[in-house]
């Protein structure tokens, strides 16, 4: 005994309400030329119309800066000083689009090595951040410079920045007659952003010099 | 052939190959970073499935009269994960620049509440308006538009949350899971609901209803706009840093729930927007169900309490508990099978001419193989003794058929699958009610029913 269980058939998707042509064979396979092409111009307008308004408008740059005389610091292009940061007693901010970096001279005459200033430093830093997770320390050397940084992701509220940020601090310890100026560099920029200016500070940071 | 996304001789089937290379080579080297810290690579991909993984099947299920076909699914979410997300990095980066140098103060706080929304949403769009220009048959009504623009949505949002959840732990380059856990507590569980689903639902159902309404140009163009701007202000107000002040403690860390309180005031009004969107687009397509099965000639297929059932995801469900306490597990199990035929029965009679279809025919004949089988058995027939059948009216006992010589077996229900659970003997007399196919549903005296193979019988003179 058998039994044909009869198929369903081909069942994709509606058709048109009653009443309503359904859409002709030829109508659904004739190549669509025009849609196509405005898609490919309205993509293209999105990403290359960016990147050539972005190259078409000059690149500005604050250039050799003071971080706290006699620290300086070469802004990378792009970078601007900026009062985005409220008053800064002693220190500098710069930005770039909706990015934001902070360098600060916490000491003059510091005697541990950078990896200290930056555990001393997380622990005081997002006291206005509704959440906060820092990655892992680690140690690196810009150009020739030893460092220590960390990134973090937050969810901030305050000045400086708001809502979902992701940034990065990096402590230096730039040597001086037996100790050491602590400069110390915040950097905050809304989430999904930071990897673009990631070359930027590390840049920065390994320009930080002490002119005397 | 329908639904089928591979369709090389449309030129949009090609832009979006080419595109899915370009987009899928940024993507593909940012999935490969990530890697490098397998744990917290993991973790990410473990949690943001599992909020994808239910809100696709919501999503998909919400289109309660016309499933979409996987393989246009799969693409949308290969649009949103891979083409549009690889491409937003590079025009991102460029746009913020340029906002950056125009008007840096707006840029510190609003960069990403002005750049991000037009970019983002511009490129999702053309995801859906690219799959209507590959598969245009697919695109019935506004809720088809919400289908595809939803899944660009979350296919981007899967993949835009592993890469927010690994930035601290890939800039780090310790590989820990501390600071996924964190990030997903504020993107998942604060803002899940309002992210890019929402966004893309909103351009997509626009989209769709521009395409595929009967209503004045005028008002389609006006319907589109206006999904698009609500999805726009639904991504600017999210980056914006408006409301923020809510999160402000007195200096100490906001609690979680005023960060769940934050995000909820944020997204809640577009959310709802969307699902008043939603029901009606619901609504327009029942209304279309009943329109298009209201021609067929017999009436029995689709009962009023049955269309009923199938208004929402809710009495569908109702529907097959029902039937699971009336006729057990299998019961459900058949009015499940019911109801995908009913829905398949409108799907092809909405694409044929008339009701004279001859697509429509193995259809109905599912539809009533179904309901057959649904039919509780009275009795078990037997071959040296009928059991009585308490309760069973046999008003007209005239047999038309007798069962040949050897007997036959009689099952239950027509599956063969199932063991028979009777023989009937030769000569007995029956009546045949009904016949699907080869299989016969007879009656014999006493009112006890069952199923045999009605090619064997012998006709009464």
């Amino acid at each position: 005994m058998s039994a044909h269980l009869p198929a369903a058939g081909s069942v994709y998707g509606w058709g048109p309400p009653p009443g309503r042509p359904a859409t002709a064979g030829a109508a659904a396979t004739r190549p669509r030329w025009a849609g196509t092409i405005a898609v490919a111009i309205i993509v293209a307008g999105v990403v290359l119309g960016g990147i050539a308004a972005d190259n078409a408008i000059p690149v500005p740059s604050a250039g050799h800066v003071a971080i706290s005389r006699p620290v300086y610091m070469t802004a990378a292009p792009g970078w601007v000083t900026t009062a985005a940061a409220g008053e800064l007693t002693d220190g500098l901010a710069l930005q770039k689009s909706s990015a934001l970096l902070i360098a600060q001279v916490l000491s003059t005459n510091y005697n541990r090595d950078a990896r200290q200033l930056l555990q001393g430093s997380e622990a005081g830093f997002g006291a206005d951040a509704a959440q906060i997770s820092f990655g892992g320390e680690r140690d690196v050397v810009l150009n020739g410079k030893e460092a220590s940084e960390v990134a973090f992701s937050a969810l901030v509220s305050g000045d400086g920045g708001s809502g979902m940020l992701d940034g990065e601090l990096v402590c230096l310890v730039l040597p001086s007659d037996g100790s050491g100026y602590a400069v110390f560099i915040q950097v905050a920029a809304p989430q999904g952003y930071l990897s673009s200016i990631t070359d930027d500070v590390d840049a920065m940071a390994g320009s930080v010099e002490v002119h005397r | 052939m329908r639904g089928t996304f591979v369709r090389p001789s449309q030129p949009a089937y090609w832009l979006f190959i080419i595109l899915l290379l370009v987009g899928g080579d940024r993507s593909l080297g940012i999935q490969l970073t990530m890697v490098q810290l397998p744990s917290a690579f993991v973790m990410s991909w473990v949690l943001v499935l599992l909020y994808a993984i239910p809100v696709a099947f919501l999503v998909y299920h919400l289109d309660l009269f016309e499933r979409e076909p996987i393989a246009l699914v799969a693409a949308a979410l290969i649009w949103g994960g891979v083409i549009a997300t690889g491409l937003a990095v590079y025009a991102n980066d460029a746009w913020s620049s340029v906002v950056g140098k125009v008007a840096p103060e707006a840029a510190l706080d609003w960069g990403a509440a002005i750049v991000a929304p037009p970019v983002e949403e511009t490129l999702k769009l053309m995801g859906v308006v690219l799959l209507f220009l590959i598969v245009p048959e697919e695109f019935d009504g506004a809720l088809d538009g919400f289908v595809y623009g939803a899944m660009v949505g979350l296919g981007f949002t899967v993949v835009e949350d592993t890469m927010y959840f690994l930035m601290p732990v890939l800039s780090s380059g310790v590989d820990q899971t501390g600071p996924v856990f964190d990030t997903f507590f504020i993107r998942v569980i604060g803002g899940g609901l309002y992210g890019h689903v929402l966004f893309a639902g909103l351009t997509g159902m626009g989209f769709a209803y521009l395409v595929t309404s009967r209503a004045v140009l005028s008002r389609r163009i006006a319907g589109f706009g206006g999904c698009f701007a609500a999805a726009l202000a639904a991504h600017a107000m999210w980056d914006s840093p408006i409301l923020n002040d809510l999160l402000a403690n007195g200096g100490a860390p906001p609690s979680q729930l005023s960060v769940i309180l934050w995000s909820t005031l944020k997204g809640l009004p577009f959310l709802i927007l969307l699902c008043v969107l939603v029901v009606v687009a619901t609504r327009s397509e029942e209304r279309s169900f009943r329109a298009i099965v209201s021609g067929e000639a017999d009436e029995s297929l689709f009962p009023e309490p049955e269309l009923r059932a199938l208004g929402s995801l809710w009495t569908r469900r109702s529907a097959r508990a029902e039937a699971g306490r009336r006729l057990g597990p299998a019961g459900a199990r058949l009015m499940g099978e019911l109801q995908s035929a009913q829905i398949d029965y409108a799907l092809v009679r909405s694409r044929s001419e008339s009701a004279a279809d001859p697509a429509l025919e193995p259809l109905r004949r599912r539809i009533r193989w179904i309901r057959a089988r649904m039919v509780p058995v009275s009795g078990a027939l037997s071959a040296d003794a009928l059991p009585g059948a308490a309760g069973v009216s046999v008003p007209d006992w005239s047999p038309t058929h007798l069962v040949p010589v050897g007997g036959v077996a009689a099952w239950a229900v027509p599956d063969p699958s199932q063991p028979p659970v009777a023989s009937l003997p030769p000569g007995l007399e029956v009546v045949v009610e009904s016949r699907i196919d080869d299989w016969a549903l007879v009656r014999a005296a006493g009112g006890l029913r069952g199923w045999i193979d009605g090619r064997l019988l012998v006709e009464r003179h």
